[in-house]
């Protein structure tokens, strides 16, 4: 009912006032021909009138939305004759400007004026053809990570079975030669001895080499896992020189720390295989460095690094080995970390070795969330530096792994991820219905003004790529026990990049820093809902909270993150606009 | 030149304004043989005849030739009734 106009309370006004009133507008009510073209200008939906020479005799407001063009712009246009051969098709809109939306066509058969016409309605479809579009990338995405979830498998068995059927005989090989060298079978002679040790000698090598490449392979396919609990930096560089010791000293050189380390620095990792680097780091300084050459070895504490793989906050502990060896030409520096490359163009291939040394510490030291640098020119030796994280306070804030640790204690926390990687999925599964349900609260959010007018794949952005991988963070923790791996640390790259970008994005439609926060509480909301939803029952409440805790954790980083690029975005806007305010007149 | 000139209008290269395209090509050739001529433009590629043209809505055909200017959009598939809006009949009748 139409409420009547009037500018006093009704209830003041005496009866035959009001009955006349009434009667006034009974008077001046509308025809049904008026009606029903108050409705058709307020319908969402594009109307428009299209007589039987193709030409448009009437345009309703949401058609001038749809088009981009005012009423008195299409009115008269040729349109061209409207056809369907089935209830609804669709066609593209051409708006001015030459933006092209999808529509859905219907057309009615009706009488214009006393003419034949057609009523042609045309609903926007673009949000739902993106969400469709969108859909169909999550399958895929689903099924690419399942594809490489199964070779990894594949991968990983593969290795096992290898490690096993080369090492078994490489190990009778060495046995036997042993027990032939110790004479159990019968005297030996001097020339067998010397034969003997050959063999000895070949199969321990080939052993070594079995074992790096196993190695490599195993950091590769995310299955190699690193301690991270706090060590002494003075033990393990004092272990790792007096395993070269020999190989230095045939060659006529010696080691030694330059400076005395401080007792008490430590760093977070894995003791043993930072221990491998420092010894593969010292041999192949000892392998490039003529004899009578110098190699030394310094540690330090740094406090920041603007290092690209390095995330953490810092203070960083770091240990260089540097030799007064050939040195590397510049080109050649990012290819020594590759697998299977010497820096051997240009000079002869003098070293024994798979190659594989750098590319293993490397990765190594960046699974414990450090890495290896190297500083080197040809003729001034190379200067090779190991970065790890100090163990003063959590400085794996922002990595994956952090996410599960207790807060209190900074110790790594034994996870139960048993399940994890079905809540992954069921996040993947879910993420439309979540990404629905986080669109119409932002539009319905008061302290988000803009956001009805905007397009739903604008107002979704990169969340839906973001829970995508916060749900591969999930499986993959789930997969490696809880145990950092390269799948983990790559979602967690992933997932610095997307919110950066989203938080470009919201700073280009002029979102504060408070609607962006606002945004993720709303995202983290949905999330926790669909969770909820799916793994109500007792027995997933132990898998259900750590999951949730991870999601919230990571949510907040990634909120973090967004709110970073915001800032630095409208920092960057304001600065333009004040200088295009100087520069204009 | 041919008596019959065509013009498609499509929105960028999709399986629909392929089979578009290819239904009346095909259509035209079966009814007419090679007295017509049908140009498919790509209005995103080619914003400036859209607008010569002013197109609202893709896919649409312009009956360019002979005059006057016709033309006919939405659902394209049923061939018959698009020739028949485009008072296009075959040039040897029966066959």
């Amino acid at each position: 009912m139409e409420r009547i106009p009037t500018t006093d309370d009704p209830a003041r006004q005496s009866a035959p006032a009001v009955e006349r009133r009434i009667a006034d507008r009974r008077a001046v009510r509308p025809s049904t021909h008026v009606v029903l073209r108050q409705i058709i200008d307020r319908l969402s939906d594009g109307v428009i009138v299209v007589s039987g020479d193709g030409r448009i005799r009437f345009a309703n407001p949401a058609a001038e939305r749809l088009f981009r063009r005012p009423a008195k712009d299409l009115v008269g246009q040729e349109f061209g004759y409207p056809l369907s051969t089935v209830e609804a098709t669709e066609i593209e809109i051409v708006q001015r400007g030459s933006g092209v939306v999808v529509a859905e066509l219907r057309l009615v058969d009706v009488d214009w004026e006393d003419e034949p016409a057609v009523l042609v309605s045309l609903r926007d479809v673009t949000d739902r053809k993106q969400a469709e579009e969108r859909e169909r990338l999550l399958e895929s995405e689903r099924r690419a990570r399942t594809e490489a979830e199964a070779a990894n498998q594949a991968k990983s068995d593969f290795l096992a079975v290898m490690s096993h059927e080369l090492r078994t005989p490489l190990n009778a090989v060495i046995g036997y030669a042993e027990l032939l060298d110790l004479g159990v079978v019968g005297a030996v002679s001097a020339d067998q001895r010397l034969q003997i040790a050959r063999i000895t000698a070949s199969g321990r090598h080939l052993l070594g080499l079995v074992n790096e490449i196993l190695d490599l392979a195993k950091v590769e396919a995310g299955r190699l896992s690193v301690e991270r609990r706090p060590a002494s930096v003075v033990d393990v560089v004092d272990a790792a020189i007096v395993l070269s010791q020999p190989l230095a000293e045939a060659r006529g050189m010696r080691l030694g720390a330059l400076d005395e380390i401080p007792r008490d620095l430590q760093f977070t990792g894995d003791r043993d295989r930072v221990l491998q680097i420092l010894t593969n780091l010292l041999s192949n300084a000892v392998k490039f460095t003529d004899p009578g050459g110098t190699i030394r070895i310094e540690t330090a504490r740094v406090a920041v690094s603007t290092l690209r793989h390095l995330h953490g906050e810092g203070p960083w502990i770091t240990v260089s080995v540097s030799d007064s060896g050939i040195g590397i030409a510049a080109e050649q520096i990012e290819s020594m970390f590759s697998p299977f490359v010497q820096a051997d163009k240009g000079h002869t291939r003098r070293s024994d070795g798979t190659g594989l040394g750098l590319t293993i510490s490397r990765r190594l030291a960046r699974l414990m969330r450090g890495d290896v640098t190297v500083h080197s020119a040809p003729g001034e030796g190379s200067t090779f530096t190991l970065w790890l994280p100090g163990a003063a306070p959590d400085t794996m804030a922002d990595s994956v792994v952090a996410a599960l640790r207790t807060p209190a204690n900074g110790s790594a926390v034994i996870p139960r991820t048993r399940g994890l990687a079905e809540i992954g999925d069921t996040m993947v599964q879910e993420a439309e219905s979540i990404l629905d349900a986080f669109v119409s609260r932002l539009r319905g959010e008061p302290s988000m003004s803009a956001a009805p007018s905007l397009h739903y794949s604008q107002l979704v952005d990169h969340s839906g790529a973001l829970l995508a991988d916060i749900a591969a963070a999930l499986i993959a923790l789930d997969d490696s026990e809880g145990a950092p791996s390269t799948l983990l640390s790559d979602s967690a790259e992933i997932q610095r990049f997307i919110a950066d970008r989203h938080g470009l994005q919201r700073a280009r439609l002029g979102w504060t820093g408070d609607a962006l926060a606002r945004e993720f509480v709303i995202l983290h909301d949905e999330v926790e809902r669909a969770v909820s939803r799916f793994f109500h029952a007792p027995e997933f409440a132990a898998q259900k909270e750590e999951a949730l805790g991870v999601i919230r954790r990571l949510l907040e980083q990634a909120t973090e993150t967004s709110r970073r690029a915001l800032e630095r975005a409208t920092v960057q806007a304001d600065r333009r606009g004040d200088r295009s305010a100087q520069t204009s007149p | 030149m041919s008596e019959l000139r065509l013009k498609l209008f499509v929105a960028g290269d999709t399986p629909r304004t392929r089979d578009a395209a290819a239904n009346l090509a095909r259509a035209c050739g079966e009814l007419l043989g090679d007295d017509v001529e049908v140009e498919t433009v790509d209005i995103l590629a080619h914003p400036d005849v859209a607008d010569e043209y002013r197109i609202l809505t893709t896919p649409t055909v312009v009956r360019e030739a002979p005059a006057p200017q016709r033309r006919v959009t939405g659902d394209l598939r049923d061939v018959a009734q698009v020739m028949a809006v485009l008072s296009i009949v075959p040039s040897v009748p029966g066959s």
